[in-house]
């Protein structure tokens, strides 16, 4: 333990040393934008916008079928007719985007079912707090790890712009290739008692993502012949959607679980609503580990392809694990709600590095923020680190900004969000169900979106009831497509000579790490226990 | 007034008063009170979405009756399954028009699933953009026709392959007999361009919207350097692109190093059909069962559309060059004559079809 | 069928599917079937060992409530040691609420989502017993919801229900969205 801390410190010092010498000849300028950026978020009209976007995304964020990056390709007609200039369309949009992840993150905690694509996580570990009745504790803690991720995200742009070539560049595809795999192996190896189960479980969400129009070879992989399973978008995307499997996953097996227990989705209650200050002080308690989390979620939001959706699970898996409390997975710890928090936060700002340094968005959010770019005149660049770095400052205080009034007016609504967790369980099912099938349904705008959603309704509640991961499935699903891509480009590229790069051989140990350390972990565990008696 | 000049006028002013029909006569259609909703067969936040987005304000003021429009999206099958669903099961009341991007090349390599006939779509209308080929400054060249002479391995990017932007330079190596790997599976050109900046590929294209938009400030930067371009298809003849007037065309290049014998060869000939079949970048169509005076309304509201200073003003802002816009007729014979030289050249078409299967 | 029977045979369908998985990938070229053979064997050989293991009959170290602590089924043991449920009736609750989801699915089908919502919404709630004022008002609260911020809204491209199509009924502009005549302030 100590060595992994002190190895921690060492890390961090090297790169901020790194950093000071690189950021040099840059440090009065940034201070002079950086100010400059702050003062154009504060003037008029555009910090209406800003409260404007806020007030959507809250909303967004909240309702499960609205997902941010679609509300926001519908909102940028209404920053082009407003004729809106670059910071104040900024603010609106950006300020939109910016907090649909923290009240996202309400709704998994509060009702199971994802307020976003990217809020899945924080259901594993947040809803049953609710469950227990410590729904405000849950909040809390969420709550201010978004805040923290969100500030932590937002500082990263203002570092990285010295550092942006090498941050971006240091990896290619193989390497790329290697992380998903990563991904699926550290949140499977998570799954409880059984890392059999965990890792088959995201090798089946892989096979999963192949199902659809291979648009490489135009094979329709495992698609019966219907069109609908060929997949949707402009570039051909997966054919199985995130939305509906996701909804399907995780909300329909907490529908049955709260029609079948009656009552509400509280089952116990704790008499001052589980306490929201407890779970900001959790927050603060655990602030190295909200560090690290953010970390992640900026690095991942950098990687292209990958964003919330990916850099929650990893954030979560890390967190149960740095815990030490991967045999209560799903059981309410208090870390698996503050890692995934603050990494799905984190992500964004992360995403906005390479979007603005070189015009490449990472996700589909930050593809649509640089046609809006686009359209105001801004060209993504080195002009953005050197002409327009006042611009580029404003988007960072429209990330702060932004969060800390969305937080803090979650706050003072708290207790008054939890206690939606009290109101009589059969009230709340038809509203649920609404929004389990519309938010699926906006996938593709067709039927085959719900029933996606039921088959993999009835696989997740099968799933929970044999105690198989659910999370390992998801982002094998999620993670798959890309895999498959990276896969091929790194073997068309470099044929299989790519397994030999450096970058993919530590990224290939630290796989075998993760497997194997449960394993002796157990071991270990189960020769002491036979000891013991 | 002697006879003849009498005669004269009445031809004249007969002729008026047909054109005067034809324009503005009983045949227009009012949309008075209606929603008039342009269906994009894409997910939200797409290309086609977002640029179908930017036109909404313009050109509801343009159709008579000033009726409400909104964007609908139907994505699924690369866009195959909006397409099918304009063309069978749309209303014929003309309040459905289909944006269509690859209407034309999914006749071609998906043939099983397209459920409509190209020949019998009705065109409103279009935009024309040209594709720009670019190296990485590794490869120490500065023009196409030195890409013959290249020592490095040419490692060329495309998102993949039956991607048709990627089937011109892919044919011109194939021409000039160049040795190259076609690296397939990324996701958007701006993975690719990330690519070219880490050195995992050293050529790939982009559209010209996506050239003007990001590639630009890497060739004033001096990461890559552009070589060629598709070129505009104008009076049935394939030429530079106004607003790239500069960058030769794959095909002035060809020539260059091949001589005029090369026509001959169906690999050129597979060139100039793709110029064709890219002939309309993004078009906006009505089923066959929409009757002709209600496209005859809308095509001549798109044309004002097009015409609209404001629009383009806009969209030049917005994408950093001048919109090449198609009217009607000129958007239905560029599809005219792709039909016409798929039933004439079948050799150059089924090059195509081989290359959607193999690299 | 025993707990460990189920769960034997949900293994086993896994399993199988994986293996019809591998086996459909055989006819695809090497660049579609890549994917599936490389994570595909792995995790076949996973499900076979995990289906071998529930065989022998090893105890689930997640399942078994001991010192490990419950897994994730257990999140709602835990709480329900308040008020213990009897099997059956819980068997019976749970065959009704699937039937539930199921039945607010066909609605959506059949009438479409403005209709079949919110007939779904009203047969529910009444069913479960619910005075009026609760049941207009949630049924309310939900068409508004779907009307105005997804029809209205957003322009979601509601598909008609199929009652409409096959009773000839449908007149697209109606049955395509009640707002879909109404101007939008997000439009555009």
């Amino acid at each position: 333990m100590t060595f992994k801390r002190s190895l921690g410190w060492l890390i961090l010092l090297t790169v901020l040393a790194a950093w000071i010498i690189l950021a040099q000849g840059m440090a009065g300028k940034i201070g002079a934008a950086s100010l400059e950026g702050l003062v154009r978020v504060f003037s008029w009209p555009a910090f209406g916008y800003l409260l404007l976007g806020n007030l959507i995304g809250f909303a967004v964020g909240m309702l499960p079928g609205l997902g941010g990056p679609v509300t926001m390709a519908l909102m940028l007609g209404f920053a082009f007719q407003l004729k809106m200039d670059a910071v104040e369309a900024f603010s609106f949009l950006l300020g939109m985007m910016a907090v649909t992840a923290t009240t996202g993150d309400i709704t998994s905690i509060l009702f199971g079912i994802p307020g976003e694509g990217s809020t899945a996580s924080t259901i594993v570990e947040g809803h049953p707090m609710a469950k227990k009745g410590e729904a405000g504790r849950a909040l809390g803690a969420s709550l201010m790890s978004s805040l923290m991720g969100a500030l932590i995200g937002a500082g990263a742009i203002a570092v990285a712009i010295p550092i942006v070539t090498p941050l971006v560049l240091a990896l290619g595809t193989p390497e790329f290739f290697m992380l998903t795999v990563a991904g699926v192996t550290f949140v499977g190896a998570l799954s409880g008692g059984s890392v059999i189960k965990g890792l088959a479980a995201g090798g089946l969400g892989f096979i999963f993502s192949l199902v659809g129009l291979d648009m490489q070879t135009a094979t329709e992989r495992y698609t019966f012949g219907t069109m609908y399973l060929w997949g949707g978008g402009e570039t051909g995307g997966a054919g199985i959607g995130l939305v509906p499997a996701t909804v399907g996953l995780f909300a329909i097996p907490e529908i049955i679980d709260l029609a079948t227990k009656g009552g509400s989705i509280a089952q116990a209650h704790v008499g001052r609503l589980g306490g929201v200050f407890q779970g900001v002080k959790d927050a603060l308690r655990h602030w190295w580990l909200v560090a690290r989390c953010s970390a992640m979620g900026t690095y991942i939001g950098i990687i292209p392809g990958m964003g919330g959706p990916v850099s929650q699970w990893v954030a979560y898996a890390h967190a149960m694990q740095s815990s030490g409390k991967q045999d209560q997975v799903g059981t309410g710890v208090i870390e698996g709600v503050l890692g995934p928090g603050a990494a799905n936060n984190s992500t964004l700002g992360g995403a906005l590095i390479p979007t603005i340094a070189f015009g490449i968005p990472g996700n589909v959010t930050t593809a649509i923020l640089l046609g809006a770019f686009l359209v105001l005149g801004l060209r993504p660049g080195t002009s953005m680190l050197t002409k327009d770095l006042d611009v580029t400052f404003s988007l960072v205080w429209v990330l702060v900004v932004s969060n800390v009034i969305t937080v803090s007016v979650c706050f003072l609504f708290l207790n008054q969000l939890a206690r939606l967790t009290r109101i009589k369980g059969t009230l709340l099912i038809p509203p649920l169900l609404l929004f389990i099938y519309l938010g699926s349904y906006t996938h593709t705008n067709s039927f085959g979106d719900i029933i996606v959603t039921l088959i993999f309704g009835a696989l997740g509640w099968l799933m929970v009831v044999f105690d198989w991961s659910r999370p390992a499935l998801l982002l094998g699903l999620v993670l798959g497509r890309l895999a498959d891509n990276y896969l091929w480009i790194s073997y068309s590229r470099y044929e299989f000579g790519f397994l030999a790069r450096p970058g993919v051989l530590i990224i290939l140990g630290v796989i075998v790490m993760s497997i194997a350390y449960p394993l002796i972990k157990n071991r270990g565990r189960g020769r002491s226990a036979e000891a013991a008696p | 007034m002697n006879r003849r000049s009498a005669t004269l006028a009445a031809v004249i002013a007969a002729l008026f008063f047909t054109l005067g029909t034809a324009t503005w006569g009983a045949a227009e259609v009012s949309f008075k009170g209606k929603t008039v909703a342009i269906l994009i067969p894409y997910s939200v936040g797409g290309a086609a979405d977002i640029m179908a987005r930017q036109m909404l304000p313009f050109i509801g003021k343009q159709i008579p009756g000033n009726p409400t429009t909104i964007i609908k999206n139907m994505p699924g099958g690369g866009g195959i399954v909006g397409e099918n669903w304009v063309y069978n099961s749309a209303p014929a009341d003309g309040t459905i028009i289909g944006q269509f991007s690859t209407s034309v090349t999914d006749t071609i390599f998906k043939p099983t699933k397209v459920k409509f006939e190209l020949a019998k779509l009705q065109w409103l209308g279009g935009v024309r953009e040209t594709t720009v080929t670019f190296v990485s400054k590794d490869l120490g060249i500065t023009k196409g026709t030195e890409l013959g002479g290249v020592k490095k391995k040419l490692f060329f990017g495309t998102t993949s392959i039956q991607s048709p932007r990627s089937m011109i330079p892919r044919l011109l190596l194939k021409i000039l007999g160049k040795d190259h790997k076609l690296v397939t599976g990324y996701g958007s050109s701006g993975d690719m361009r990330a690519a070219i900046r880490r050195g995992e590929l050293n050529m790939t294209n982009d559209s010209q919207s996506g050239y003007f938009a990001a590639v630009l400030p890497m060739v004033e930067e001096g990461a890559v350097v552009p070589i060629a371009q598709e070129g505009t298809v104008q009076d049935g003849k394939i030429i530079r692109d106004p607003r790239l007037p500069d960058l030769p065309t794959y095909y002035e290049i060809v020539l260059e190093l091949k001589g005029e014998s090369v026509r001959k060869d169906p690999n050129y000939r597979a060139m100039e059909l793709l110029a064709y079949l890219g002939g309309v970048r993004r078009g906006w169509v009505y089923a066959a069962r929409v009757p002709k005076n209600v496209f005859d309304t809308m095509a001549a509201s798109f044309d004002r559309f097009l015409k609209d200073k404001a629009m383009s003003a806009h969209f030049k802002k917005a994408i950093g060059f001048d919109l090449v816009s198609l009217n009607a007729p000129a958007a239905q014979a560029i599809i005219d004559k792709v039909v016409e030289i798929q039933k004439r050249d079948p050799e150059a078409l089924e090059i195509l079809k081989a290359m959607a299967q193999k690299p | 069928m025993s707990f460990r029977g189920l769960s034997i045979a949900f293994t086993g369908g896994l399993f199988l599917m994986m293996v019809w998985a591998l086996w459909e990938a055989f006819g695809w070229e090497l660049q579609a079937s890549l994917m599936a053979w490389l994570i595909g064997l792995p995790t076949a050989a996973l499900l076979a060992a995990q289906l071998a293991r529930e065989l022998a009959g090893r105890p689930e170290k997640a399942v078994a409530p001991d010192e490990d602590g419950p897994g994730l089924l257990d999140a709602s043991l835990v709480e329900r040691e308040a008020e213990p449920l009897d099997p059956a009736e819980e068997r019976r609750r749970t065959a009704r609420i699937i039937a539930w989801i199921l039945g607010f699915a066909a609605a959506i089908w059949l009438l479409g989502f403005q209709f079949g919502i919110g007939l779904a919404a009203l047969l529910y709630l009444k069913c479960a017993g619910e005075k009026w004022l609760a049941v207009i008002g949630i049924t309310v609260a939900v068409l508004a919801g779907v009307v105005l911020v997804f029809d209205c809204g957003m322009h979601i491209f509601f598909a008609e229900g199929k009652l409409f199509t096959w009773s000839g009924l449908s007149t697209s502009p109606l049955f395509n969205g009640f707002c879909y005549q109404v101007t939008s302030p997000f439009k555009g």
